[in-house]
């Protein structure tokens, strides 16, 4: 009897969020109106691009055992500065020089103070946050530049027969990060940083050197999905990475909970991104009002890291 | 030369590892004692500059706004020293100061009941924080980031996120009376903190709450009940919460959903203070000075006229001043290896 209660336990926490995903789409065909149209699906994978392009980034430092939340800014800024670079009359290839430099800019930074000079992760990377938001109030002045050249826009709101351009972004992407991690050995180190640095360590890899890479390859993560969000909406709203704050964090958490049990893996943020853009459209179906958004959203961060935590057993602690 | 060199290195080597402990506790008062340097030199220029600075009245006034952020601060400190951390404080005082104005002005009930009302939802999410940090072991920031966002959302749909202006007499008079010409939110802060502070220093589960933040694998050997003591300092601190919302919705006479976010940061600079000022002990009366401390500097900065944008980064400049002060003082001093957060 209590092999059976065990067996029944691990499914759930290796699958929890899985069957999760496929009761939500199930329940959301029959009460959600218009929720299998072509167009309803197509928005769903479009709008989980830019989420799933930034927790991609977050996924490998989670994997480091540490946390960033610069990228709320860092996507607001990289469309800001992208939308007035491109009224100025630069051309998409500087403009997208830019971006990546600002995003890796910013994991430079993150890494100086967080590996190197050993602070706490989450507090530098909110501040970090609030820093570039800062400056894209300074450089926005809180207008939003719309950008109107449809050739770039295109870049991103074209379709390749029915299927958005953006998802086979998302899923080279995918492909790579998720090569990368398993197949090779620099993927595997950063997996072990996470686990065991001391092991890292004595394999003779330089630990602070591969973490910081890390923070940097995040940053520009974080600076690409800026850059798909921008062209998704067409232009430099202000703070337009705020509203993917909670998302993006749900969205590796849930991770956790869909293959790999109480571990980041990028097949999980990818069914996790897709599951959070999912319940949002399935809701607005139901016509819910808009505070149901943020309420569903630290609903579903809560109940996502709470599967991924609660076997640990200990209670975590946060060092200042 | 080279040779009188080295052997002076050596000769100092061994000096320090034999008086460590003095060097450590030496190394600690220059940033304790060089906190209050700042705010001196701050507090004599702006009463140089601006003599009004020093009157009654503006005493008051720092005073009062010192009250209304220290009941979050306390509640805050006490997280924090147990190893937490709590970001929906913020939205638990917003909350608390809505349902009273709510239950007051629309539903019609009198002042005791309503008040009761707003204090309890304070303690009832900060229930539902502890059980989730201490029973489901989630991470502090993580679950409480969580519950700001569930808090944000259910307060619009309670309200329709309309301003309540209307609050009876009895209820503004919390705010804003005076007993033998002291404000009243003046008394209040001052019996919260004898509470705390005895709760803190004098009980047995304020020391073992301050031994869970400073050390989890001694308080687990020596069978403290890490569960309980954490679940405890998160109720205690959506109490508090409550008092600060509550208290700041009576001074302005008027409720609104996001009038207690400014608290978050600045109940969180001042307990950071707090725990740096005395050394990580007295964390409460810590606390308290660090709101004074924070409140002044606001109050100095206005009176030599800087904008809000100002304000902003001074307040993020005093938070970044106390993380650093805070993590100079614990990795210097300890000499731990830092623990991922």
């Amino acid at each position: 009897m209590s092999k059976q209660s065990i067996t029944t336990r691990e499914i759930i926490n290796n699958y929890g969020a899985t069957f999760a995903f496929i009761f939500a789409i199930i329940v959301f065909s029959f009460t959600s109106r218009g929720f299998f149209s072509v167009q309803n699906l197509q928005n769903i994978l479009v709008q989980s691009t830019s989420l799933g392009i930034c927790a991609f980034g977050l996924t490998f430092v989670l994997m480091t055992g540490e946390i960033d939340m610069s990228y709320a800014g860092v996507i607001g800024l990289v469309g800001t500065v992208m939308a007035h670079m491109l009224k100025d009359g630069h051309t998409i290839g500087v403009v997208s020089f830019v971006c990546l430099g600002i995003g890796m800019g910013t994991g430079i930074f993150n890494a100086l103070l967080i590996v190197v000079l050993k602070l706490p992760s989450f507090l530098v990377t909110v501040a970090v946050m609030f820093l570039s938001m800062g400056v894209e109030r300074v450089i926005s002045q809180g207008v939003t530049t719309w950008i109107r050249q449809p050739e770039i826009l295109a870049i991103v709101q074209t379709k390749v027969g029915p299927v958005p351009v953006t998802v086979i972004y998302l899923f080279a992407l995918f492909g790579i990060c998720w090569i990368f991690q398993t197949q090779t050995k620099a993927g595997q180190y950063i997996q072990a940083l996470g686990e065991n640095i001391s092991a890292v360590r004595e394999v003779g890899i330089h630990a602070v050197l591969l973490k910081s890479m890390v923070f940097v390859i995040a940053g520009g993560f974080f600076a690409a999905a800026g850059f798909v969000e921008t062209l998704r909406i067409g232009g430099g709203i202000m703070y337009a990475g705020k509203p993917l704050m909670v998302f993006v964090l749900a969205a590796c958490f849930l991770g956790t909970a869909t293959f790999k049990a109480g571990k980041v893996n990028f097949p999980g943020t990818l069914i996790g991104a897709f599951f959070l853009y999912t319940l949002l459209s399935g809701f607005t179906g139901l016509g819910l009002k808009f505070y149901f958004v943020p309420a569903a959203q630290g609903l579903i961060l809560i109940i996502s890291v709470a599967i991924s935590s609660f076997r640990r057993g200990k209670i975590e602690q946060v060092q200042f | 030369m080279n040779k009188f060199n080295s052997s002076e290195i050596s000769l100092s080597n061994q000096n320090t590892a034999v008086s460590e402990t003095t060097a450590q506790e030496g190394d600690r008062s220059i940033v304790r004692y060089s906190l209050f340097v700042l705010f001196g030199i701050f507090y004599v220029i702006v009463s140089i500059l601006r003599p009004g600075f020093l009157s009654q009245g503006n005493f008051y006034d720092i005073l009062v706004e010192t009250s209304l952020i220290s009941f979050v601060a306390f509640g805050q400190a006490m997280v924090i020293a147990a190893g937490g951390l709590d970001l929906s404080v913020g939205n638990m005082a917003g909350a608390a100061a809505m349902l009273t104005c709510n239950f007051l002005s629309n539903v019609g009930y009198s002042l005791f009941p309503s008040l009761m009302i707003g204090m309890s939802v304070g303690g009832i999410i900060g229930v539902f924080n502890g059980f989730m940090v201490a029973r489901l072991h989630m991470n502090s920031l993580i679950a409480t980031l969580g519950t700001m966002f569930v808090l944000y959302g259910f307060l619009y749909g309670l309200t329709g996120g309309v301003t309540i202006h209307i609050v009876p007499e009895n209820f503004s008079y919390l705010g804003n009376g005076t007993i033998l010409s002291v404000p009243i939110p003046i008394y209040i802060m001052i019996v919260v903190f004898i509470f705390a502070y005895l709760f803190m220093e004098k009980t047995s589960y304020g020391r073992n709450i301050r031994m869970i933040g400073g050390n989890i694998e001694a308080c687990r050997l020596s069978g403290v009940s890490i569960k309980n003591l954490t679940f405890m300092t998160f109720v205690l601190c959506g109490f508090l919460a409550t008092f600060s919302g509550i208290l700041l919705a009576a001074r302005q006479s008027l409720a609104n959903v996001d009038m207690g976010e400014r608290f978050l940061i600045q109940a969180f600079v001042s307990a950071m203070l707090g725990t740096v000022i005395f050394n990580g002990k007295h964390v409460i009366a810590g606390t308290l000075l660090g709101t004074v401390f924070l409140v002044s500097v606001i109050n100095g900065l206005t009176l030599l006229g800087a904008g809000p944008q100002w304000l902003y980064i001074a307040q993020g400049l005093l938070l970044l001043v106390a993380i650093l002060a805070n993590h100079y003082t614990k990795t210097l001093i300890l000499k731990l290896p830092r623990q991922k957060s």
